[in-house]
């Protein structure tokens, strides 16, 4: 990505702090990530990367610093409103809807596009009727989109892991967001299933327009899909910048690479 | 479900009003029907949300009183206007109720509820002035288009629509965003919440909605009894209503409409042994929870699912 003036910028962190009781998760951390951009978060255990995922969509206050949203601060917001601006999510030990089905996650995760009010809901007219057999069929054409529409009618719980995240990353997708967060999306796949994810990550963008922002363990996924890669170590930014030099800074080499990478 | 299958549920259910109408009587149908519109009203936030109430009882009382308020003081108004205003105030209550609550977690929302079923009948003792106090007050029947409803027949038809409407919209609500937002809510917080689906909007409109519901079956229940006083609306009733829920299956409508069948027909074959109502229906809910975690609802199904193979 080459770059970068404001109006390419979909989400800025900007100067973010978290504090856990006495503890500084967050240290003035600032990055922006570009609209259509894929963007990693790396960094070894504790680093605050989920911290950071959990500020920027809502889940946590920063202590101090600000987030902007398509130009719009979020901080302090119900994560509810910061994805009805377009902003989705996954997390890292799933929060699928358990006793409900693949599909019924994927039509919860559609909510803010079903029109109809509480009252018609009641009533379920013909309109709402409408309503929910497209929103039906466009819960179906994401599961589809991400390989998994034969457990369509599955209960959530009973599916294995691998199908379980496909789910997930399809719900975040049926809220038609902006911006999508994928919190370790690798974790517990095995080479054949990480390489499947690398491709749809891919096609998450090029066919949707989603710009996506990792945090990412798995070295090798991340450095071979990121346009852009933000290094963090016990709550600040140590380096950021296109995948091949990240890896080369030595201060990152040290702190983190050194360990794994050889 | 086919339509078939509906079609033999609903019969099946006028079949068995049919036969209790015979054996118990009319009155003890229309409690029934009454107690069906409670335990689908309260399986709405037990059922869907996992906010568990100890205090519908007081809703009921909300509802029974201000129809029978209703009645003293604007008798020519339609039965229809008295449903929807003891309906609204208790549904004003639910707002009262359900906004603290949303910063209490499971046990304690039982605990706030619990308290607020004793405040109501605390208030309506204090307030004699309106509610006669501990001597009670006596219901006008409802009018129709300016017939009124004194028979218990004509009260069944009356407690048999009013029913059918909750069990239909109850049922919609279900299958429509808003149970799915309820039961998302119920499953993952979080998660609900980053899918756009508001945690404060939701957990209170569960509580307006189940008090809106319970506010109208105290309407039918004050019709019904036509005296009504505090003690009628007992913290043992309010726990007889969680039973229902639970017995029935927590989240099915079918399964409220059991549990509420089956714990008005059980307590009048227990009527002779009054001092052992209470340990029967405790038991009966323990067993219920640990054996059929699903409740009779789930036994159904399971049930069906080895019928058809």
């Amino acid at each position: 990505m080459g770059a970068r003036d404001t109006d390419r910028t979909i989400l800025s962190v900007d100067n973010v702090s978290v504090d856990f009781g006495g503890l500084r998760a967050l240290n003035r951390c600032s990055f922006e990530v570009s609209k259509g951009e894929i963007y990693s978060i790396i960094g070894p255990n504790g680093a605050g990367k989920s911290t950071l995922f959990n500020v920027v969509s809502g889940i946590h206050r920063p202590a101090e610093g600000r987030v902007l949203f398509r130009g719009r601060r979020v901080d302090g917001l119900r994560p509810s409103r910061i994805s009805r601006m377009g902003m989705a999510r996954s997390f890292q030990n799933l929060e699928l809807f358990s006793g409900m089905t693949a599909l019924e996650n994927v039509l919860a995760g559609g909510h803010r596009h079903l029109g109809y009010g509480f009252f018609r809901g009641l009533v379920f007219d013909p309109g709402v009727r409408r309503e929910e057999r497209r929103a039906r069929e466009e819960a179906r054409g994401l599961l589809a989109f991400l390989g998994v529409e034969g457990y369509a009618n599955s209960p959530v719980d009973d599916l294995p892991y691998g199908v379980q995240k496909k789910v997930e990353i399809a719900r975040a997708l049926a809220t038609g967001p902006g911006v999508l967060l994928l919190d370790e999306p690798a974790a517990g796949l095995n080479d054949r299933e990480t390489g499947e994810l690398m491709d749809t990550i891919h096609r998450i963008r090029d066919e949707r327009g989603v710009t996506l922002l990792l945090v990412e363990h798995n070295m090798r996924f991340v450095m071979g899909l990121s346009d852009r890669v933000c290094v963090l170590s016990f709550g600040r930014i140590l380096a950021e910048g296109g995948p091949e030099r990240v890896r080369a800074d030595p201060a990152v080499v040290e702190a983190y690479l050194g360990e794994t990478a050889c | 479900m086919t339509w078939a299958w509906r079609v033999l549920l609903w019969a099946g259910g006028a079949a068995g009003l049919w036969w209790l109408k015979g054996t118990l009587g009319l009155f003890v149908v229309n409690l029934l029907l009454v107690y069906v519109v409670v335990a689908v009203g309260l399986n709405v936030l037990m059922g869907f949300t996992g906010q568990i109430s100890a205090g519908h009882a007081g809703f009921l009382a909300v509802g029974a009183y201000v129809a029978a308020l209703v009645g003293q003081h604007a008798p020519g108004l339609g039965v229809g206007w008295a449903l929807l205003a003891a309906g609204t105030v208790s549904a004003v209550l639910g707002v009262v109720i359900g906004l603290p609550a949303l910063r209490l977690a499971g046990f304690y929302i039982a605990m706030a509820t619990l308290a607020f079923g004793v405040v109501v009948s605390e208030a309506i003792l204090q307030l004699d002035a309106w509610t006669g106090g501990a001597d009670g007050m006596y219901v006008l029947a409802p009018t129709w288009f300016g017939v009124s409803l004194e028979t218990d027949e004509q009260k069944f038809w009356l407690v048999l629509a009013v029913a059918v409407l909750t069990v239909v919209t109850a049922s919609n609500l279900a299958r429509s965003k808003v149970g799915r937002a309820l039961t998302a809510l119920r499953e993952s917080g979080v998660a609900a919440e980053c899918v756009g689906i508001s945690t404060p909007f939701y957990r209170t409109l569960a509580f307006v909605v189940s008090a809106f519901y319970t506010g109208m079956a105290g309407a039918l229940f004050a019709y019904v009894v036509s005296y009504i006083s505090p003690d009628a609306f007992s913290i043992e009733l309010s726990i007889d209503f969680v039973a229902m829920v639970i017995l029935g299956g927590m989240g099915s409508i079918g399964g409220s409409i059991l549990g509420a069948a089956l714990l008005t027909v059980l307590d009048q074959y227990l009527a002779a042994f009054q001092d052992f109502r209470a340990l029967i229906f405790g038991l009966a809910v323990v067993v219920c929870m640990i054996a059929l975690p699903n409740g009779l609802q789930g036994l159904f199904r399971a049930a069906g699912a080895r019928l058809r193979g």
